[in-house]
Protein backbone atom coordinates (compact mmCIF):
# COMPACT_ATOMS: atom_id res chain seq x y z
CA UNK A 1 0.00 0.00 0.00
CA UNK A 2 1.66 3.17 -0.83
CA UNK A 3 0.54 6.73 1.05
CA UNK A 4 1.76 9.01 -1.66
CA UNK A 5 4.12 9.44 -4.73
CA UNK A 6 7.61 8.08 -4.06
CA UNK A 7 10.46 9.79 -5.67
CA UNK A 8 10.62 12.53 -3.39
CA UNK A 9 13.04 13.32 -0.66
CA UNK A 10 13.15 11.32 2.49
CA UNK A 11 11.73 13.91 4.75
CA UNK A 12 8.50 14.64 2.60
CA UNK A 13 8.34 10.57 2.70
CA UNK A 14 7.83 10.59 6.36
CA UNK A 15 6.13 13.35 6.16
CA UNK A 16 3.94 11.79 3.52
CA UNK A 17 3.08 8.79 5.13
CA UNK A 18 0.06 11.04 7.17
CA UNK A 19 -1.08 11.94 3.26
CA UNK A 20 -4.72 11.78 3.73
CA UNK A 21 -7.17 11.95 0.36
CA UNK A 22 -9.10 15.23 2.00
CA UNK A 23 -11.51 16.17 -0.89
CA UNK A 24 -12.52 12.05 -1.27
CA UNK A 25 -14.48 11.16 2.27
CA UNK A 26 -15.01 7.26 1.36
CA UNK A 27 -11.81 7.05 0.53
CA UNK A 28 -11.08 9.27 3.65
CA UNK A 29 -13.05 6.75 6.08
CA UNK A 30 -11.47 4.01 4.40
CA UNK A 31 -7.62 4.71 5.40
CA UNK A 32 -8.88 6.04 8.88
CA UNK A 33 -10.16 2.66 9.68
CA UNK A 34 -6.92 1.05 7.79
CA UNK A 35 -4.90 3.06 10.14
CA UNK A 36 -6.87 2.29 12.78
CA UNK A 37 -6.52 -1.29 12.71
CA UNK A 38 -3.11 -1.01 12.09
CA UNK A 39 -2.08 0.89 15.72
CA UNK A 40 -4.12 -1.69 17.72
CA UNK A 41 -1.75 -4.34 16.08
CA UNK A 42 1.25 -2.45 16.43
CA UNK A 43 -0.39 -2.15 20.04
CA UNK A 44 -0.74 -5.88 20.67
CA UNK A 45 2.49 -6.00 19.84
CA UNK A 46 4.24 -3.40 22.46
CA UNK A 47 5.76 -4.31 25.61
CA UNK A 48 4.30 -2.56 28.97
CA UNK A 49 6.93 0.36 28.57
CA UNK A 50 6.23 0.71 25.32
CA UNK A 51 2.73 1.33 25.71
CA UNK A 52 3.23 3.53 28.56
CA UNK A 53 5.35 5.99 26.25
CA UNK A 54 3.12 5.67 23.57
CA UNK A 55 0.42 7.30 26.07
CA UNK A 56 2.04 9.94 27.42
CA UNK A 57 3.10 10.76 23.92
CA UNK A 58 -0.74 10.83 23.89
CA UNK A 59 -1.91 12.43 26.32
CA UNK A 60 0.89 15.28 25.48
CA UNK A 61 -0.75 15.76 22.47
CA UNK A 62 -4.57 15.77 24.06
CA UNK A 63 -6.44 19.05 24.23
CA UNK A 64 -8.62 19.50 27.45
CA UNK A 65 -11.48 18.47 25.80
CA UNK A 66 -10.02 14.94 25.40
CA UNK A 67 -8.60 14.70 28.66
CA UNK A 68 -11.65 15.45 30.47
CA UNK A 69 -13.56 13.00 27.85
CA UNK A 70 -11.01 10.57 29.14
CA UNK A 71 -11.51 11.23 33.04
CA UNK A 72 -15.25 10.56 32.48
CA UNK A 73 -14.27 7.24 30.93
CA UNK A 74 -12.49 6.50 33.80
CA UNK A 75 -15.15 7.50 36.32
CA UNK A 76 -17.36 5.17 34.49
CA UNK A 77 -14.84 2.40 34.60
CA UNK A 78 -13.84 2.96 37.79
CA UNK A 79 -16.43 4.30 40.03
CA UNK A 80 -14.49 6.40 42.68
CA UNK A 81 -14.69 5.22 46.08
CA UNK A 82 -13.23 5.85 49.16
CA UNK A 83 -12.18 9.37 49.03
CA UNK A 84 -10.98 11.47 51.86
CA UNK A 85 -14.41 13.77 51.73
CA UNK A 86 -12.07 16.31 54.25
CA UNK A 87 -9.49 16.45 51.68
CA UNK A 88 -12.20 17.38 48.82
CA UNK A 89 -14.72 19.40 50.27
CA UNK A 90 -13.90 22.51 51.77
CA UNK A 91 -13.87 22.59 55.70
CA UNK A 92 -17.58 24.33 56.36
CA UNK A 93 -19.52 21.29 54.12
CA UNK A 94 -17.09 19.05 55.73
CA UNK A 95 -18.29 20.63 59.23
CA UNK A 96 -21.92 20.68 57.68
CA UNK A 97 -21.90 16.64 57.51
CA UNK A 98 -19.78 16.16 60.96
CA UNK A 99 -23.08 18.22 62.27
CA UNK A 100 -25.17 15.12 61.76
CA UNK A 101 -23.16 12.95 63.72
CA UNK A 102 -23.81 12.05 67.71
CA UNK A 103 -21.39 12.39 70.38
CA UNK A 104 -20.10 8.94 70.04
CA UNK A 105 -19.50 9.01 66.37
CA UNK A 106 -17.81 12.34 66.68
CA UNK A 107 -15.30 11.04 69.69
CA UNK A 108 -14.69 8.35 67.49
CA UNK A 109 -13.94 10.50 63.80
CA UNK A 110 -11.54 12.11 66.24
CA UNK A 111 -9.49 8.95 66.96
CA UNK A 112 -9.00 8.83 62.77
CA UNK A 113 -6.42 11.14 62.21
CA UNK A 114 -5.45 14.51 62.86
CA UNK A 115 -7.21 16.68 60.13
CA UNK A 116 -10.32 14.39 61.09
CA UNK A 117 -9.68 15.15 64.89
CA UNK A 118 -9.03 18.70 64.55
CA UNK A 119 -12.76 19.24 62.59
CA UNK A 120 -14.37 16.87 64.99
CA UNK A 121 -13.70 18.76 67.74
CA UNK A 122 -14.73 22.37 66.13
CA UNK A 123 -16.58 24.16 69.12
CA UNK A 124 -19.13 24.44 66.54
CA UNK A 125 -19.94 21.06 66.50
CA UNK A 126 -20.38 20.76 70.38
CA UNK A 127 -21.17 24.05 71.13
CA UNK A 128 -25.13 23.21 70.18
CA UNK A 129 -24.95 19.38 72.27
CA UNK A 130 -23.97 21.15 75.22
CA UNK A 131 -26.62 24.15 74.75
CA UNK A 132 -29.14 21.52 74.47
CA UNK A 133 -29.06 20.42 77.91
CA UNK A 134 -27.85 24.30 79.72
CA UNK A 135 -24.43 23.22 80.32
CA UNK A 136 -22.90 26.43 80.14
CA UNK A 137 -19.01 26.49 80.60
CA UNK A 138 -17.98 28.00 83.75
CA UNK A 139 -15.30 30.65 81.59
CA UNK A 140 -15.03 32.05 78.52
CA UNK A 141 -13.19 29.75 75.95
CA UNK A 142 -10.59 31.48 74.26
CA UNK A 143 -10.11 31.32 70.16
CA UNK A 144 -6.86 29.87 70.85
CA UNK A 145 -8.27 26.64 73.14
CA UNK A 146 -9.23 24.06 70.41
CA UNK A 147 -11.57 22.06 71.35
CA UNK A 148 -12.75 23.21 74.54
CA UNK A 149 -16.59 22.73 74.53
CA UNK A 150 -15.89 19.08 73.55
CA UNK A 151 -14.16 18.82 76.97
CA UNK A 152 -16.33 20.57 78.62
CA UNK A 153 -19.82 18.15 77.20
CA UNK A 154 -17.65 15.26 78.27
CA UNK A 155 -16.79 16.39 81.46
CA UNK A 156 -20.38 17.10 81.82
CA UNK A 157 -21.05 14.27 80.49
CA UNK A 158 -19.12 12.19 83.23
CA UNK A 159 -19.96 13.99 86.17
CA UNK A 160 -23.49 13.74 85.89
CA UNK A 161 -23.46 10.67 84.16
CA UNK A 162 -25.91 11.24 81.82
CA UNK A 163 -28.63 8.93 80.63
CA UNK A 164 -30.09 9.42 77.26
CA UNK A 165 -33.09 11.70 77.26
CA UNK A 166 -36.36 11.12 75.94
CA UNK A 167 -36.73 14.17 73.26
CA UNK A 168 -39.52 15.50 74.23
CA UNK A 169 -38.35 16.74 77.83
CA UNK A 170 -35.27 18.46 75.72
CA UNK A 171 -34.73 22.09 76.14
CA UNK A 172 -35.24 24.06 73.70
CA UNK A 173 -31.13 24.71 73.49
CA UNK A 174 -31.24 28.83 73.29
CA UNK A 175 -34.27 29.11 75.92
CA UNK A 176 -32.20 26.96 78.43
CA UNK A 177 -28.54 28.26 77.87
CA UNK A 178 -30.54 32.19 78.80
CA UNK A 179 -32.08 30.56 81.96
CA UNK A 180 -28.53 28.76 83.21
CA UNK A 181 -26.76 31.94 82.16
CA UNK A 182 -29.34 34.61 83.58
CA UNK A 183 -31.37 33.27 86.17
CA UNK A 184 -31.22 36.40 88.01
CA UNK A 185 -33.43 38.01 85.18
CA UNK A 186 -36.08 35.63 86.47
CA UNK A 187 -39.61 37.59 87.07
CA UNK A 188 -39.98 38.78 90.30
CA UNK A 189 -42.61 37.82 92.64
CA UNK A 190 -45.52 40.82 92.31
CA UNK A 191 -45.10 43.10 95.02
CA UNK A 192 -47.00 44.44 97.44
CA UNK A 193 -47.49 47.80 97.17
CA UNK A 194 -45.74 50.14 99.52
CA UNK A 195 -45.16 53.64 99.60
CA UNK A 196 -41.68 55.03 98.77
CA UNK A 197 -39.62 55.74 101.08
CA UNK A 198 -39.97 59.37 100.15
CA UNK A 199 -43.68 59.20 100.36
CA UNK A 200 -43.29 58.53 104.07
CA UNK A 201 -46.28 58.03 106.78
CA UNK A 202 -44.27 59.96 109.37
CA UNK A 203 -46.55 62.08 111.48
CA UNK A 204 -44.03 64.57 111.73
CA UNK A 205 -42.47 65.66 108.39
CA UNK A 206 -39.05 67.07 109.47
CA UNK A 207 -38.55 68.59 105.88
CA UNK A 208 -41.55 71.26 106.15
CA UNK A 209 -38.87 74.15 106.59
CA UNK A 210 -36.88 73.72 103.85
CA UNK A 211 -39.73 74.77 101.58
CA UNK A 212 -40.14 78.25 103.20
CA UNK A 213 -39.76 80.22 100.40
CA UNK A 214 -39.18 83.46 102.18
CA UNK A 215 -36.05 81.80 102.99
CA UNK A 216 -34.37 80.17 100.25
CA UNK A 217 -31.26 80.81 99.49
CA UNK A 218 -30.83 77.12 97.58
CA UNK A 219 -33.04 77.09 95.37
CA UNK A 220 -31.88 74.28 92.79
CA UNK A 221 -32.00 72.13 95.86
CA UNK A 222 -35.57 72.77 96.61
CA UNK A 223 -36.52 72.07 93.40
CA UNK A 224 -36.89 68.16 94.14
CA UNK A 225 -37.71 68.65 97.38
CA UNK A 226 -40.91 70.94 96.94
CA UNK A 227 -41.81 67.98 94.93
CA UNK A 228 -41.93 65.48 97.77
CA UNK A 229 -43.45 68.57 100.30
CA UNK A 230 -46.39 69.08 97.43
CA UNK A 231 -47.27 65.28 97.82
CA UNK A 232 -47.26 65.60 101.72
CA UNK A 233 -49.32 68.53 101.23
CA UNK A 234 -51.75 66.70 98.99
CA UNK A 235 -52.32 64.41 101.58
CA UNK A 236 -54.23 66.33 104.60
CA UNK A 237 -54.26 63.81 107.43
CA UNK A 238 -50.93 63.02 107.19
CA UNK A 239 -50.13 67.13 108.84
CA UNK A 240 -52.39 65.79 111.32
CA UNK A 241 -50.17 63.88 113.44
CA UNK A 242 -52.45 61.05 114.00
CA UNK A 243 -51.05 58.32 112.45
CA UNK A 244 -51.99 57.78 109.19
CA UNK A 245 -52.76 54.60 107.58
CA UNK A 246 -53.54 54.18 104.13
CA UNK A 247 -56.92 51.84 103.36
CA UNK A 248 -56.04 48.23 101.42
CA UNK A 249 -58.14 49.46 98.95
CA UNK A 250 -56.85 52.46 97.96
CA UNK A 251 -55.25 51.96 94.91
CA UNK A 252 -51.84 52.85 94.44
CA UNK A 253 -51.23 55.99 92.79
CA UNK A 254 -49.80 56.37 89.10
CA UNK A 255 -46.30 58.04 89.12
CA UNK A 256 -47.14 60.70 86.84
CA UNK A 257 -50.16 61.24 89.05
CA UNK A 258 -48.27 61.85 92.26
CA UNK A 259 -45.92 64.28 90.44
CA UNK A 260 -48.42 66.96 89.36
CA UNK A 261 -48.96 69.35 92.21
CA UNK A 262 -52.90 69.36 92.83
CA UNK A 263 -54.42 70.64 95.64
CA UNK A 264 -57.62 69.41 97.04
CA UNK A 265 -59.51 71.25 99.12
CA UNK A 266 -59.10 69.64 102.69
CA UNK A 267 -61.98 67.86 103.70
CA UNK A 268 -61.40 68.46 107.27
CA UNK A 269 -60.31 72.12 107.76
CA UNK A 270 -59.94 71.47 111.37
CA UNK A 271 -57.17 69.08 110.62
CA UNK A 272 -55.02 71.86 109.06
CA UNK A 273 -52.78 73.65 110.55
CA UNK A 274 -52.58 75.67 107.09
CA UNK A 275 -55.79 77.07 105.51
CA UNK A 276 -56.47 76.09 101.93
CA UNK A 277 -55.10 79.67 100.47
CA UNK A 278 -51.88 79.60 101.67
CA UNK A 279 -51.43 75.93 100.15
CA UNK A 280 -52.69 77.43 96.79
CA UNK A 281 -50.52 79.65 96.86
CA UNK A 282 -47.22 77.39 97.92
CA UNK A 283 -48.31 75.32 94.90
CA UNK A 284 -48.36 78.09 92.53
CA UNK A 285 -45.30 79.49 93.49
CA UNK A 286 -43.82 75.83 93.32
CA UNK A 287 -45.41 74.58 90.01
CA UNK A 288 -43.95 78.75 89.42
CA UNK A 289 -40.50 77.82 90.08
CA UNK A 290 -40.62 74.40 89.02
CA UNK A 291 -41.40 75.90 85.16
CA UNK A 292 -38.27 78.22 85.70
CA UNK A 293 -35.67 76.36 86.76
CA UNK A 294 -36.39 73.60 84.76
CA UNK A 295 -36.24 75.55 81.24
CA UNK A 296 -34.97 78.18 79.85
CA UNK A 297 -37.63 80.88 79.10
CA UNK A 298 -40.04 80.51 76.58
CA UNK A 299 -40.35 82.53 73.07
CA UNK A 300 -43.25 83.82 74.69
CA UNK A 301 -41.95 84.91 77.74
CA UNK A 302 -38.95 86.62 75.75
CA UNK A 303 -41.04 88.58 73.83
CA UNK A 304 -43.08 89.59 76.86
CA UNK A 305 -39.74 90.00 78.61
CA UNK A 306 -38.90 92.32 75.62
CA UNK A 307 -42.25 94.28 75.62
CA UNK A 308 -41.46 94.57 78.98
CA UNK A 309 -38.47 96.34 78.78
CA UNK A 310 -39.52 98.15 75.56
CA UNK A 311 -42.43 99.21 77.66
CA UNK A 312 -40.60 100.84 80.28
CA UNK A 313 -37.80 102.22 78.19
CA UNK A 314 -40.41 104.01 75.55
CA UNK A 315 -42.17 106.66 77.57
CA UNK A 316 -44.75 106.70 75.19
CA UNK A 317 -45.98 102.75 75.58
CA UNK A 318 -45.04 103.04 78.95
CA UNK A 319 -48.50 103.29 80.53
CA UNK A 320 -50.22 100.83 78.77
CA UNK A 321 -47.66 98.30 79.13
CA UNK A 322 -46.74 98.99 82.74
CA UNK A 323 -50.23 97.58 84.10
CA UNK A 324 -49.87 94.68 82.39
CA UNK A 325 -46.65 93.84 84.08
CA UNK A 326 -47.71 90.94 86.27
CA UNK A 327 -45.06 88.23 86.78
CA UNK A 328 -48.23 85.69 86.97
CA UNK A 329 -48.05 86.27 83.22
CA UNK A 330 -44.64 85.59 83.37
CA UNK A 331 -45.50 82.11 85.63
CA UNK A 332 -43.49 84.02 88.34
CA UNK A 333 -46.70 83.79 89.63
CA UNK A 334 -47.61 84.35 93.46
CA UNK A 335 -43.70 83.91 94.30
CA UNK A 336 -42.56 85.87 96.87
CA UNK A 337 -39.26 84.31 95.84
CA UNK A 338 -37.03 88.05 95.70
CA UNK A 339 -34.11 86.19 94.49
CA UNK A 340 -35.87 84.43 91.78
CA UNK A 341 -37.57 87.89 91.05
CA UNK A 342 -34.08 89.35 90.82
CA UNK A 343 -32.75 86.90 88.73
CA UNK A 344 -35.83 87.38 86.20
CA UNK A 345 -35.10 90.86 86.36
CA UNK A 346 -31.30 90.57 85.47
CA UNK A 347 -32.57 88.36 82.80
CA UNK A 348 -34.56 90.93 81.52
CA UNK A 349 -31.94 93.20 81.41
CA UNK A 350 -29.70 90.78 79.87
CA UNK A 351 -32.24 90.22 76.72
CA UNK A 352 -32.45 93.85 76.66
CA UNK A 353 -28.51 94.66 76.57
CA UNK A 354 -28.77 92.38 73.74
CA UNK A 355 -31.66 93.54 72.07
CA UNK A 356 -30.29 97.34 71.87
CA UNK B 1 -41.04 27.18 24.70
CA UNK B 2 -42.25 29.60 27.53
CA UNK B 3 -41.27 28.31 30.56
CA UNK B 4 -37.67 26.95 29.78
CA UNK B 5 -34.30 28.02 30.65
CA UNK B 6 -30.62 26.87 28.87
CA UNK B 7 -28.69 25.94 31.36
CA UNK B 8 -24.55 25.41 30.21
CA UNK B 9 -22.68 23.21 32.05
CA UNK B 10 -18.69 23.53 32.80
CA UNK B 11 -18.10 21.30 29.26
CA UNK B 12 -20.06 23.89 27.41
CA UNK B 13 -23.04 21.45 27.13
CA UNK B 14 -26.45 23.03 27.40
CA UNK B 15 -29.35 21.57 29.30
CA UNK B 16 -32.88 22.98 29.35
CA UNK B 17 -34.60 23.18 32.10
CA UNK B 18 -38.36 24.33 32.98
CA UNK B 19 -38.11 27.19 35.33
CA UNK B 20 -40.30 26.55 38.16
CA UNK B 21 -38.28 23.13 38.61
CA UNK B 22 -35.02 25.05 38.43
CA UNK B 23 -36.18 27.55 41.38
CA UNK B 24 -35.22 25.64 44.10
CA UNK B 25 -31.48 26.68 43.14
CA UNK B 26 -31.46 30.19 45.18
CA UNK B 27 -28.39 30.74 42.85
CA UNK B 28 -30.29 30.37 39.54
CA UNK B 29 -33.40 32.14 40.45
CA UNK B 30 -31.46 34.55 41.68
CA UNK B 31 -29.45 34.66 38.45
CA UNK B 32 -33.02 35.09 36.86
CA UNK B 33 -33.65 38.01 38.73
CA UNK B 34 -30.64 39.61 37.44
CA UNK B 35 -30.71 38.57 33.80
CA UNK B 36 -34.19 38.49 33.53
CA UNK B 37 -36.02 35.40 31.93
CA UNK B 38 -35.24 36.10 28.78
CA UNK B 39 -35.52 32.78 26.29
CA UNK B 40 -32.68 33.36 24.57
CA UNK B 41 -30.46 33.70 27.85
CA UNK B 42 -28.31 31.03 28.19
CA UNK B 43 -27.06 30.45 32.17
CA UNK B 44 -23.43 29.25 32.73
CA UNK B 45 -23.19 27.34 35.67
CA UNK B 46 -19.13 26.87 35.22
CA UNK B 47 -18.79 25.11 38.44
CA UNK B 48 -20.63 22.34 37.50
CA UNK B 49 -20.13 19.33 34.82
CA UNK B 50 -22.58 17.63 32.39
CA UNK B 51 -23.58 14.54 34.60
CA UNK B 52 -23.80 16.45 37.65
CA UNK B 53 -25.93 18.78 36.63
CA UNK B 54 -28.22 16.39 35.15
CA UNK B 55 -28.64 14.59 38.09
CA UNK B 56 -29.30 17.92 40.23
CA UNK B 57 -31.61 18.81 37.59
CA UNK B 58 -33.54 14.84 38.17
CA UNK B 59 -33.79 15.90 41.52
CA UNK B 60 -35.16 19.39 41.08
CA UNK B 61 -37.76 17.86 39.26
CA UNK B 62 -38.74 15.08 41.63
CA UNK B 63 -39.17 18.28 44.25
CA UNK B 64 -40.56 20.52 42.55
CA UNK B 65 -43.92 20.52 44.61
CA UNK B 66 -42.25 20.80 48.14
CA UNK B 67 -43.37 24.14 49.58
CA UNK B 68 -40.05 26.42 50.12
CA UNK B 69 -37.88 25.71 53.04
CA UNK B 70 -36.72 28.71 55.62
CA UNK B 71 -33.26 27.83 56.78
CA UNK B 72 -33.55 30.39 59.37
CA UNK B 73 -36.99 28.71 61.06
CA UNK B 74 -35.94 26.51 64.53
CA UNK B 75 -38.81 24.38 63.61
CA UNK B 76 -37.29 22.98 60.15
CA UNK B 77 -33.43 23.23 62.06
CA UNK B 78 -34.86 20.73 64.31
CA UNK B 79 -36.95 18.70 61.99
CA UNK B 80 -33.17 18.66 60.11
CA UNK B 81 -31.33 17.20 62.84
CA UNK B 82 -33.78 14.37 64.09
CA UNK B 83 -34.86 13.45 60.43
CA UNK B 84 -33.81 10.61 58.14
CA UNK B 85 -33.66 10.80 54.00
CA UNK B 86 -36.53 10.33 52.69
CA UNK B 87 -37.01 7.19 50.81
CA UNK B 88 -36.61 8.32 46.83
CA UNK B 89 -33.65 10.60 48.03
CA UNK B 90 -31.53 7.65 49.49
CA UNK B 91 -32.25 5.99 46.26
CA UNK B 92 -30.82 8.82 44.39
CA UNK B 93 -28.28 9.35 46.45
CA UNK B 94 -27.02 5.64 46.24
CA UNK B 95 -23.63 6.50 43.99
CA UNK B 96 -20.17 6.24 44.43
CA UNK B 97 -18.40 8.64 47.04
CA UNK B 98 -17.04 10.55 43.88
CA UNK B 99 -20.54 11.64 42.41
CA UNK B 100 -22.07 12.13 45.77
CA UNK B 101 -19.26 14.47 46.85
CA UNK B 102 -19.85 16.24 43.47
CA UNK B 103 -23.41 16.47 43.82
CA UNK B 104 -22.97 18.00 48.04
CA UNK B 105 -20.57 20.56 45.96
CA UNK B 106 -23.16 21.49 43.18
CA UNK B 107 -25.77 21.95 45.64
CA UNK B 108 -23.39 23.92 47.92
CA UNK B 109 -22.38 26.61 44.85
CA UNK B 110 -26.18 25.92 43.60
CA UNK B 111 -27.53 27.13 47.19
CA UNK B 112 -29.77 23.78 47.04
CA UNK B 113 -30.48 23.66 51.01
CA UNK B 114 -32.02 20.32 51.12
CA UNK B 115 -30.56 18.13 48.66
CA UNK B 116 -27.30 19.45 50.37
CA UNK B 117 -28.48 18.57 54.02
CA UNK B 118 -29.95 14.81 52.05
CA UNK B 119 -26.43 14.55 50.85
CA UNK B 120 -24.44 15.51 53.77
CA UNK B 121 -26.48 12.91 55.88
CA UNK B 122 -25.98 10.22 53.16
CA UNK B 123 -22.52 10.58 53.96
CA UNK B 124 -22.90 11.31 58.14
CA UNK B 125 -24.68 7.70 58.08
CA UNK B 126 -22.01 6.38 56.60
CA UNK B 127 -19.65 7.29 59.45
CA UNK B 128 -22.39 6.46 61.91
CA UNK B 129 -21.42 3.34 63.82
CA UNK B 130 -18.47 2.75 61.90
CA UNK B 131 -15.01 2.12 64.26
CA UNK B 132 -11.91 4.80 63.52
CA UNK B 133 -10.51 2.02 61.68
CA UNK B 134 -13.19 1.05 59.57
CA UNK B 135 -13.81 5.03 58.78
CA UNK B 136 -10.28 4.99 58.17
CA UNK B 137 -10.99 2.31 55.41
CA UNK B 138 -14.16 3.12 53.89
CA UNK B 139 -12.83 6.97 53.52
CA UNK B 140 -9.30 5.91 52.55
CA UNK B 141 -8.02 7.95 55.06
CA UNK B 142 -4.39 7.78 56.46
CA UNK B 143 -3.77 7.29 59.88
CA UNK B 144 -0.97 9.61 60.88
CA UNK B 145 -1.15 9.02 64.22
CA UNK B 146 2.00 7.62 66.12
CA UNK B 147 1.45 5.03 68.92
CA UNK B 148 1.22 7.25 71.42
CA UNK B 149 -0.81 9.90 70.10
CA UNK B 150 -3.12 7.06 69.37
CA UNK B 151 -3.06 5.78 73.02
CA UNK B 152 -3.44 9.17 74.32
CA UNK B 153 -5.97 10.11 71.88
CA UNK B 154 -7.83 6.49 72.32
CA UNK B 155 -8.27 7.62 76.22
CA UNK B 156 -9.32 11.10 75.98
CA UNK B 157 -12.56 9.41 73.64
CA UNK B 158 -13.13 6.74 75.82
CA UNK B 159 -15.90 8.25 77.82
CA UNK B 160 -18.30 7.22 75.25
CA UNK B 161 -17.18 3.19 74.87
CA UNK B 162 -18.37 0.80 76.57
CA UNK B 163 -21.65 1.37 77.88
Amino acid sequence: MSFGPNGTSKSVGIKMSTWTPQSNGEAKEQMFHERRDLVTKWWSKWNGQQRAEVMGNLLGVCTNKQIRLLQDKLDERFPTDRIDFSRQLPRKISLHILKFLDPRSLSRCAQVSWYWKFLSESDELWRPKCLRFGWYPPYKPSQFEHGAWKHFYILKVTEQAVKPVPREIIPDPVKSARETKKPKKQKPPAKVWEPPPWRSNAPHPTEIHRNNVLDNSNFKKTGTKTQKKSVTISRPNTATGSRYTRPQSAAPRSRSQSRSIQVKPPTDTAAYEMNSATINQFAMALNSSRSIRDAPLTPHQLSLTNQIKTGMGAPGYGNKSMPTLDFSTLNVGASTDFEMANDVKSLQGNTWEHAT
Amino acid sequence: MPGLVTLVSQDNQKIEVELNVIRQSKVISGMLQDLGEDEDTEYPIPNVSHAILKKIIEWCEEHKDDAPIDDEDPNYQEKKRTQEVPRWDAEFLKVDQGTLFEIILAANYLDIGRLLDFACMTVADQIRGKTPEEIRKHFNIKNDFTEEEMEQIKKENEWCEGN
